[in-house]
């Protein structure tokens, strides 16, 4: 508190001159409003870094300017979206403009503090500070929201993938502001505040909102609450955890986060998911607040959520800490390996019966670590507990909350360990090139092309990823014959996702897949070869086959239906068959995969076939992988050997 | 802060009707303002559903809206206690995290609740206290405002904690 109006003072005491007694009528500002529009355009001060930062200006190819702002109340001229000089000379003006008496609240000055303190700055225009100027003393709204978020200094959080969401597949990210602590040092990060920026959903057709949100029909909106919010939501309810970036900004710095949230906050852009979306708006605010920072520089032109944290690691000097809140998950199971074998072994019991009665043990102190546990788990089994007292995992729960009350001792400060092998600033980029060489469906010598738009595969290494899933966008593969000179497209997906839920005590969840897209398909299914676009469904089982969990293994049903006029008998193609499969950790930086199964095909034209395909990738660097293949399908095989590039 | 904790207080000893604690001492507070539509709730059902954060979409996005939704969402703000108002916003968010730690007696909602109520206190004191009575704080189907309530009740009965919150 001090320590930022400190500085605050010492700046406005050292450039300006303080006229005491500031009459109504006339303007408190020296010099007068022509020369201030004169100094800058002199300076050509429109064009400067921060004030394009802050008024979100992007040039376009044509060398236009146009903010990324869709609100025209933002803009305070007519031409301000895509003028920054006449934005920046109308704002200018309302520095020497008699207040808004109809209402205080809507007058520049109180909507804009960002903007306008950035120009005073600038033109080294003279008057009151801050703290003493008579109109923005007066900004009800405006002061009530600094009150409220008290921000002393930034955070970035970034919330863990959620492949049970369309729109947060990818993680999330939003800021955390901190509060100063209080006068006896008290601080608790629940009380601080988020602020998200996110579309504005409109339709619940998950086709449409693909398109809408590609599209960028969706309207992005900044929501401003209490932090437990986002724990209560990510943490408890949908059981992710969330990564804190702790960010170096100076007091000044903070503080025009706070103007510049204030001014953005009540605007909304246009929403596209893998441009303006979350990422990316984050990462403006930082650079408009602190333009000493490049944080956008360091992003590909499609951001996903996760490109951003590796963003901010990349800048040298901005991330000066990196905590983690486990989801409730992970507390538990935290929690449960920490319990003694024989607790362990009650708690199993407890986790078939539910029942408050299966808890015994003669000693408090294991009953209160059985008892602890219980709670968790009970969250994570019934998260509805959170929002209805009423449900029926909430009756269950209360019987454990009351037990546990009944035990006088107090239960000793649990402390969750931050998983270095989960961090997610230090995973892999998230587009991917691959290239390699070998022998194809022909037996020709072959080049084998591939680029993935997006994101992670069972195979890439799982730094800061989920272990078991995968998430692939725009994923293309092509191939070119040495001996034929003949190039084809083998394979787009549009999508392909995957979640291998090892089954265990703790997670009795069912595997499963989806891919939308393009295959090739070979001589068995098709009169020559034929590229069909269709969709493909697996469903079943995934669990560890040993004890120290090197070997998943997974059973599943899979189905598909593709379309094209060149199928043998009819111009589709249905399937279904069993799958069995095996991921393999060969230890840290090697991994591999063996897969297959058996298609019967629903028209009689189309041949019945075994498929299998293995792959052996390895992880030479955080950047760079080596893969050796062997697909076999329809009686013919192909081998190649692929070198990954992450970028 | 504090005189409005000491002015609530005085107004508090006024307001307090009904007695679930035999011979202590107890609060409830006329609250002009419904939680319905608050919390967690408002968030993630909305998400379920076609519209995410459904409560702040009511109606247009209007200017300055972004500063004053803090923490209420759906929630009217009214003319009550404010003490009790700013515990009502908090717990019908974190009830569920909060009476797993009152149960327990420490943890780190129950420290964001101390500083809710500006009780000078550590955590764990405020739990001993709270623990004792967790039956009749955390009675099943009891709506935020009585949590609220009982709470308060509770603190006030324990000389030793309701020195340090200036609750009465």
């Amino acid at each position: 508190m001090t320590k930022m109006k400190c500085a605050i003072l010492v700046f406005f005491s050292s450039i300006l001159f303080f006229s005491p007694l500031v009459e109504a009528q006339v303007s408190a500002w020296s010099p007068s409003l022509d020369e201030a529009v004169k100094k800058s355009r002199e300076l050509n001060l429109a064009e400067q870094r921060q004030w394009i930062l802050l008024g979100h200006y992007k040039k376009s190819l044509l060398g236009l300017w146009k903010s990324d702002i869709a609100d025209k109340n933002f803009f305070t001229s007519p031409e301000g979206r895509t003028t920054p000089q006449a934005e920046l000379e109308s704002l200018l003006a309302a520095i020497y403009a008699p207040t808004n008496e109809s209402d205080i609240n809507q007058d520049l000055r109180c909507r804009f503090p960002a903007r306008l303190y950035w120009i005073k700055k600038q033109l080294n225009l003279q008057g009151p500070s801050e703290d003493q100027d008579p109109v923005l003393q007066r900004c009800a709204m405006y002061k009530r929201y600094r009150a409220v978020i008290d921000i002393h200094s930034l955070s970035f959080v970034f919330s863990s993938y959620y492949a049970n969401s369309p729109g947060s597949a990818f993680g999330h990210t939003f800021f955390r502001l901190n509060k100063k602590p209080g006068p006896n040092g008290q601080r608790s990060e629940l009380l601080d505040h988020g602020v998200g920026y996110a579309a504005q959903v409109t339709v619940s057709n998950p086709a449409l909102y693909a398109i809408f949100g590609l599209a960028g029909f969706f309207e992005g909106v900044f929501t401003n609450l209490p932090y437990y919010y986002k724990v209560r939501e990510y943490n408890d309810f949908e059981s992710r955890d969330l990564w804190s970036y702790d960010l170096n900004l100076t007091p000044e710095e903070v503080d025009m986060v706070a103007r510049h949230l204030w001014e953005i906050g009540n605007s909304y852009f246009d929403y596209y998911f893998f441009t303006q979306n979350c990422a990316y708006l984050m990462l403006t605010v930082i650079d408009a607040a602190a333009p000493r920072y490049h944080t956008m520089e360091r992003v590909p032109y499609y951001v996903i959520p996760s490109d951003s944290i590796k963003a901010l690691n990349e800048e040298p000097g901005l991330v000066t800490n990196v905590t983690f809140r486990p989801s409730i998950r992970s507390v538990f199971i935290q929690r449960y390996n920490k319990l003694d074998p024989g607790n362990q072994q009650i708690f199993r019991s407890y986790m078939q019966d539910l029942n408050l009665q299966t808890i015994t043990a003669p000693e408090e102190e294991r009953r209160i670590a059985l008892l602890d546990t219980a709670l968790d788990y009970l969250d994570v089994v019934y998260p509805e507990n959170m929002i209805d007292t009423q449900s029926p995992g909430a009756k269950i729960k209360n019987g454990i909350l009351m037990a546990r009350a009944s035990i006088p001792k107090t239960s000793e400060a649990f402390s969750p360990t931050l998983p270095e092998k989960e961090r997610p600033d230090l995973g892999h980029n998230s587009a991917r090139a691959a290239i390699g060489g070998g022998s194809n469906y022909l037996t020709h010598q072959a080049m084998q092309f591939e680029f993935r738009f997006a994101l992670h595969d069972l195979l890439d290494s799982h730094q800061g990823y989920p272990e078991f899933s995968q998430l692939e966008f725009f994923n293309f593969a092509g191939q070119h014959d040495l001996e034929t000179h003949y190039s084809r497209l083998d394979r787009f997906d549009f999508f392909r996702v995957a979640a291998l839920n090892p089954w265990s005590i703790f997670l009795k969840k069912a595997s499963w897949r989806i891919h939308i897209g393009a295959i090739r398909f070979l001589q068995g299914a098709c009169e020559t070869d034929c590229l069909a676009p269709g969709l493909g469904f697996g469903y079943g089982y995934s669990a560890f086959l040993d004890g120290s969990q090197r070997f998943l293994g997974y059973a599943m049903l899979d189905g598909q239906a593709y379309a094209d006029v060149h199928f043998l008998g009819r111009p589709y193609k249905v399937a279904a068959g069993p799958t069995l499969g095996l991921l393999i950790k060969l230890g840290d930086p090697f991994k591999w995969s063996l897969e297959g199964g058996y298609l019967a095909q629903a028209v009689k034209q189309q041949k019945d076939a075994y498929h299998f395909s293995t792959e052996l990738r390895y992880h030479m660097a955080r950047q760079w992988n080596l893969g050796a293949r062997y697909t076999h399908e329809f009686d013919s095989d192909e081998s190649f050997l692929m070198l990954y590039r992450f970028f | 802060m504090k005189k409005i904790i000491v002015l609530a207080s005085a107004l508090l000893s006024s307001l307090a009707v009904s007695t679930s604690f035999a011979a202590g001492k107890s609060a409830s507070f006329n609250r002009e303002y419904g939680m319905a539509g608050c919390g967690l709730g408002s968030v993630v059902i909305g998400k379920r559903g076609a519209q995410i954060f459904a409560a702040t979409t009511n109606g247009t996005f209007s200017n300055q809206l972004f500063g004053i939704t803090f923490g209420t969402l759906n929630c009217v703000d009214g003319p009550t206690n404010e003490v009790a108002m700013n515990m009502d916003k908090f717990i019908v968010t974190n009830r569920a995290a909060l009476s797993a730690d009152v149960a327990k007696g420490d943890g780190e909602t129950l420290n964001a609740l101390t500083q809710v109520m500006g009780c000078n206190v550590q955590s764990h004191e405020m739990g001993r206290v709270l623990k004792a009575n967790y039956n009749q704080i955390f009675v099943n189907d009891a709506q935020t405002n009585i949590v609220t309530d009982s709470i308060i009740s509770v603190i006030m009965n324990d000389s030793q904690v309701a020195s340090q919150c200036h609750l009465g």
